[in-house]
């Protein structure tokens, strides 16, 4: 009977040793994106809007990306182009347009019409060492490359300076001989940081995600 | 007169005496010197009874001739089977409690005090450990008290006519006829036991004047009864010592189910009671753990890693038992177990589950699978980024399993002394 109750009182301490479950769960590889839309911008949401800490050669900047929706007299590739309204300090710069479906995400520039400038961001299977390739002349007649993207982390946890935690992070690295570029989205939310060793990016050499509304 | 003070002398060391009566007889005791010789006679006897009893013991060699002669009747050439030791164990508690009842109690207590004894047996007595023929009761009394062999205890007869009755003691296993009683409580004389060391004649042992410590103060309390038997206490193996090995699961897991003989660990117990056990366990053994959180960068950012990986670390552990004697074909025991202690960063709870099988009388071959739940203190993913403050990006990449389940099954040799 001691033995009993013994076994049973260590039963209790077992279970409230401190956890509320015995084991944790296994963990898992993050299972591969399908849905391309939860890991880029908000396209979709007109009036919402990110704000960017940009810095390029030259210097540092605050960019807001105001999202103006479906650009309804532009169509690219049988997708939709959206349309982004780019300022600094109330100041407008230029619009910047995007476009994307279930499978594939754009950056098209400064025109939905820009199909040389285009820049595959996400492409779906979205999985740890899942690549595609892409040409892109920067908007120059004159210089066309290939650049390789390659997913290589997914599912990370990251902390901005700022002390903003992000939790289900791609990263994507994007290259074409020494030119590479690097992009972090996270889910629901979209780019989050972004550095690039190409001096004539749109982006400067680091975009970082500073506020979104 | 004297039947009824006889009866309440046994009374008085048989314990069954009542305070008062008690009291009664320890004054009569202490004026009558004829009341004092018969008391002290009684006292005699027992005392010579139980140190005959208590004498009587088994020696190895008289064991295995035990043995030999149930091997030969069984027509068994050898024991092979290894797990005989409680039958063994059965057989010599059997042979004990044979030769003390039937040789001590039944026999040679009342002959040897009786004065018309006849040698009772021509063909046995006890000498150095071992059975020898044609020696009288009261040489193996003598023995038994440590005398020399050649010498001779005898009561000298009263003159008066004993009566031989026969008393029963409630406490003893046997009737027996002594040669203890007198005519009258008054006319009893005091009669010397002598004792001669040269002539097997008798000589005087004189009586010793009753003194004040051997009248007991104790009165109505228990007096054992020399004449019961005293089960010699076992000797009980209170530790034991077991060395096991073990394979296994772990659940949730970062490699493969841990392999035969991955694991190994000491257990020390000591039982509580027969059953009953504690003990401490040291192992070494393949614990997950967490490993160190190594930073670097990449890219634009830091990447701080941790990483999740089994590794060979000792643990200590505390554990409680309990046994369950079976016996289903052979002997066994059901082992059922609880045990906590301090793994590599962590701590561990758990239970487990086994049998015991007997190998030889202190070897058991043990197996068991135990349950536990092992946690680990290591820093949370949480608590590792909430404590970077970089001035760029921190990328964390961690496992972070705090809880884990281990199914192991033990086996090994248990040893118990």
């Amino acid at each position: 009977m001691k033995f009993i109750l013994t076994s049973f009182l260590f039963s209790a301490i077992l279970i409230a040793s401190g956890c509320s479950s015995i084991a944790d769960p296994t963990p898992s590889a993050p299972a591969a994106v399908m849905h391309i839309q939860d890991y880029y911008l908000p396209l979709n949401n007109s009036g919402s809007s990110l704000t960017y800490c940009v810095k390029t050669t030259t210097g540092a900047d605050t960019v807001q990306m105001l999202m103006q929706g479906v650009n309804s007299t532009d169509k690219m590739r049988g997708g939709l182009c959206y349309s982004t309204y780019m300022s600094r300090a109330n100041q407008r710069i230029f619009n910047y347009y995007y476009t994307m479906n279930d499978s594939e995400a754009y950056s098209l520039g400064t025109s939905c019409m820009g199909e040389n400038s285009s820049w595959l961001d996400l492409k779906t299977p979205l999985a740890i060492g899942q690549q595609w390739t892409f040409d892109n002349s920067g908007g120059s007649f004159y210089i066309n490359k290939t650049y390789t993207a390659t997913v290589t982390r997914r599912g990370a946890t990251m902390k901005m300076p700022d002390g903003k935690t992000y939790s289900d992070v791609t990263e994507v690295i994007y290259s074409s001989g020494a030119d590479s570029t690097v992009k972090w989205f996270a889910k629901n939310v979209g780019l989050i940081y972004t550095t690039s060793k190409n001096p004539n990016s749109d982006f400067g050499q680091e975009m970082r995600l500073l506020d979104q509304k | 007169m004297t039947s009824g003070l006889e009866d309440h002398i046994i009374a008085y060391f048989d314990g069954e005496l009542s305070d008062a009566d008690s009291a009664e007889l320890l004054h009569r005791v202490s004026v009558s010197p004829e009341i004092r010789s018969l008391f002290r006679e009684h006292e005699m006897l027992r005392e010579l009874s139980h140190a005959s009893v208590a004498a009587l013991t088994i020696s190895p060699e008289i064991e295995s001739s035990i043995f030999l002669k149930i091997e030969a009747l069984a027509e068994k050439p050898s024991r092979k089977k290894a797990v005989w030791v409680f039958s063994r164990r059965t057989a010599i508690i059997t042979a004990l409690a044979l030769i003390l009842f039937s040789g001590s109690l039944g026999y040679l207590i009342p002959k040897m005090f009786n004065e018309n004894a006849q040698p009772f047996v021509n063909n046995s007595t006890v000498n150095n450990g071992t059975l020898e023929r044609g020696n009288t009761p009261n040489e193996r009394v003598n023995t038994s008290l440590g005398n020399k062999p050649n010498t001779v205890i005898e009561e000298v007869r009263t003159n008066a006519s004993r009566s031989n009755r026969t008393y029963q003691n409630s406490k003893s296993y046997a009737l027996y006829p002594t040669n203890a009683s007198h005519q009258t409580n008054d006319d009893v004389q005091a009669e010397p036991i002598t004792q001669n060391t040269s002539d097997n004649t008798l000589q005087l042992v004189t009586l010793v004047s009753l003194k004040s410590e051997d009248i007991r103060p104790n009165i109505g309390g228990e007096h054992r009864s020399p004449f019961e038997i005293r089960e010699p206490e076992e000797s009980r193996q209170l530790f034991e010592a077991s060395l096991q090995t073990s394979s296994g699961f772990t659940y949730p897991a970062d490699a493969s189910p841990i392999k035969p003989f991955a694991d190994e660990r000491l257990s020390v117990a000591y039982h509580i009671t027969e059953n009953n056990l504690i003990g401490l366990r040291l192992s070494s053994g393949l614990y997950q753990q967490l490993g160190n959180v190594t930073r670097s960068s990449s890219n634009g950012i830091e990447i701080v890693s941790r990483n999740i990986s089994t590794q060979r670390s000792f643990s200590e552990e505390m554990f409680i038992a309990h046994l369950f004697p079976v016996s289903f074909t052979v002997p066994f025991f059901l082992e059922f177990a609880l045990d906590g202690g301090l793994v590599p960063s962590g701590y561990s709870l758990g239970a487990e589950a086994g049998l015991r099988i007997p190998l030889s009388e202190n070897m058991m071959f043990n197996a068991a699978f135990s349950l536990s739940r092992v946690h680990s203190n290591a820093q949370t993913s949480e608590q590792i980024l909430s404590s970077e403050s970089a001035g760029t990006p921190v990328l964390l990449e961690s496992s972070d399993i705090h809880n884990t389940i281990y199914g192991r099954l033990h086996y090994g040799l248990l040893y118990r002394f």
